[in-house]
């Protein structure tokens, strides 16, 4: 697993979905270049400390004769539905706010890509 | 043809949703996703618990027009993820119907991704994208369409001011993302998923609990009298609450209006809990070998008069109840109580036919959810703030009549409107005020947030 190379990729990817829904929000049509760039480096570290936390309990599960591609399809369904319920109810606590959606979409999304890059890296 | 039925369909996604409340638009989806999935896949759609689901779940959508409460909307997307799951696998239980829907709804696309990613063969075979014929099938019938438009807009003047009339504006990089995210749940729920070790793993599992390995006879015994001195104290113990409880029922008439709510609240709670713990039991008693010990047949019974005492209790604990809202009325959390001694009953009977016929905890969990599930859909059917406000009108005494409540739900403005009317209400300004508000805001629902009452 090439964890920097996914929590990098994923740092851009969060900074790339977040700016884009900034960008169609009416709200924010004047700060988007403030939020861009106060947003991107903070995405990509709470990527990679979002990368490091969720592939930690998988260096518990894998063993020897389990590959990536076994261990994903073992564990992808579930993460995906914790990931989902977390972000959900990070909506509802911000009071279904314009920030909590898309906090939560760029969450969800990098989220689920992440997996993808972690466990086809190796082949 | 897959994918223009997918941009059509999540085209419609954002007219009905996008910056829209739920109302007609819930029903309308349904029907789309109910026509995408028996287009793409007819063969699965013909199964019948595919198609039971698919009833459920247009009735469900059906409620949500009706009666536009939040019980409603719960309860047709339960039905959307159990649909939705028996595509993946219709002979699944409920529970990983409900699990593979879930995850074929938020995640599918991601999954189909990562296998494509990883299969090399299919990499090596893929082709490219056709751009030349995707430009020729849709650019030349959108120009040659514009180029008649501008035409017939010429040649006749009403036809011009219908077409003047048309209003893109509304379309927007929101819009598009909106879009967008229609289009990932359409293909999502397009290819349905299953979770697969645990969808194998139910299919391989059946309700029948087997014998493990060598019966030990020492072990056995020693479990059989612990279960059996447990299950005689536990008895003696339920018979004397029973009684106690009887006592209190009669003296219960003669209780003021605050010792009865006190009594209740203590009571109710406790009484759930010990039921529970009961089934808990039980299960733990009559988990494996335990079944199939020749000896047990004292145990067997004395856990049998356990379940009808339990059932008992919870009949006390629903009359119980039923005074509390006698005295009272009617309030969600009442209704509550109601519906979860239902279940315990319910739980009760299937623990019974579990020690009985020797059933697994597995078919404790499948029977138990199918009725929780039952219970919910029929629930949906009903209006229950409506029906909160009709009895607790009608047949609470007006000094014990908590009109605050009443004024606190949300869809009840208009027969709270005609009790106020009739003179059955007291508060008469709040409630005007209230069915003022719902009105005007009926007449502010766009047609994707229509129901019932707009008409």
């Amino acid at each position: 697993m090439n964890i920097a190379k996914t929590a990098l990729k994923s740092g851009v990817l969060a900074s790339v979905i977040f700016n884009i829904l900034i960008f169609s929000q009416e709200a924010y049509t004047n700060k988007t270049i403030f939020i861009a760039f106060i947003s991107t480096p903070i995405l990509i570290v709470v990527s990679f400390i979002g990368i490091i936390a969720t592939t930690f309990p998988i260096q518990f599960i894998r063993s020897k004769e389990k590959n990536n591609k076994i261990i994903f399809k073992m564990h992808f369904p579930y993460f995906s539905m914790v990931a989902f319920i977390m972000c959900a109810y990070f909506i509802y606590i911000t009071e279904f706010e314009d920030f909590g959606y898309l906090a939560s979409l760029t969450a969800f999304f990098t989220a689920m890509m992440s997996w993808i890059w972690l466990f086809s890296n190796e082949k | 043809m897959k994918k223009i039925i997918l941009i059509i369909a999540s085209i419609a996604f954002s007219m009905l949703f996008y910056k829209n409340n739920f109302g007609l638009n819930i029903f309308i989806f349904s029907l789309i996703t109910t026509g995408i999935l028996a287009f793409l896949h007819p063969k699965k759609m013909k199964q019948k618990a595919v198609f039971i689901n698919a009833t459920i779940y247009i009735t469900t959508a059906i409620l949500v027009f009706f009666n536009h409460n939040t019980l409603s909307v719960f309860t047709n997307t339960v039905s959307f993820f159990l649909f939705i799951g028996s595509f993946s696998h219709n002979k699944s239980s409920i529970y990983v119907k409900f699990l593979n829907g879930f995850y074929t709804t938020i995640a599918a696309a991601f999954s189909n991704y990562f296998d494509k990613v990883n299969n090399e063969i299919e990499q090596v075979k893929k082709q490219d994208i056709n751009y030349l014929h995707w430009l020729k099938i849709i650019g030349i019938p959108l120009l040659v369409v514009s180029v008649f438009i501008g035409l017939y807009r010429n040649a006749n003047p009403v036809f011009d001011t219908i077409i003047s009339k048309i209003d893109f504006s509304f379309i927007n990089l929101q819009w598009l993302l909106f879009t967008a995210l229609g289009y990932y749940f359409m293909y999502n729920i397009s290819n349905p998923l299953e979770i697969e070790p645990l969808t194998k793993t139910d299919l391989k599992t059946d309700n029948q609990l087997k014998k493990t390995t060598i019966l030990d006879q020492e072990k056995l015994k020693s479990e059989n009298q612990l279960g059996l001195i447990l299950m005689v104290l536990l008895n003696v113990l339920l018979l004397f609450l029973l009684l106690t409880d009887v006592f209190y029922v009669i003296k219960a008439k003669t209780l003021s209006a605050v010792e009865l709510s006190i009594q209740v609240h203590q009571g109710i709670n406790a009484l759930i809990v010990s039921i529970i713990l009961a089934i808990a039991l039980i299960i733990y008693f009559f988990r494996g070998n335990l079944n199939f010990y020749k000896h047990n047949k004292f145990l067997k019974t004395t856990t049998f008069i356990w379940i009808a005492l339990n059932s008992i209790l919870v009949f006390v604990t629903i009359f119980k109840n039923y005074q509390y809202v006698h005295s009272f009325g009617l309030t969600y959390k009442r209704i509550g109580v109601f519906i979860y001694l239902l279940l315990t009953f319910t739980g009760l009977i299937f623990t019974f036919i579990k020690v009985k016929n020797i059933k697994n905890i597995i078919y404790l969990f499948r029977k138990n959810l199918e009725i929780a599930f039952g219970v919910l859909f029929i629930s949906s059917f009903i209006n229950w703030d409506v029906f909160i406000t009709k009895y607790n009108v009608n047949y609470v005494k007006n000094n014990q009549l908590d009109i605050d409540y009443l004024l606190w739900l949300p869809n009840n403005s208009d027969i709270l409107n005609k009790y106020n009317n009739e003179n059955k209400i007291t508060n008469y300004n709040s409630a005007k005020n209230k069915y003022n508000k719902h009105l005007s805001k009926l007449e502010s629902n766009s047609w994707q947030e229509m129901n019932f009452e707009n008409f």
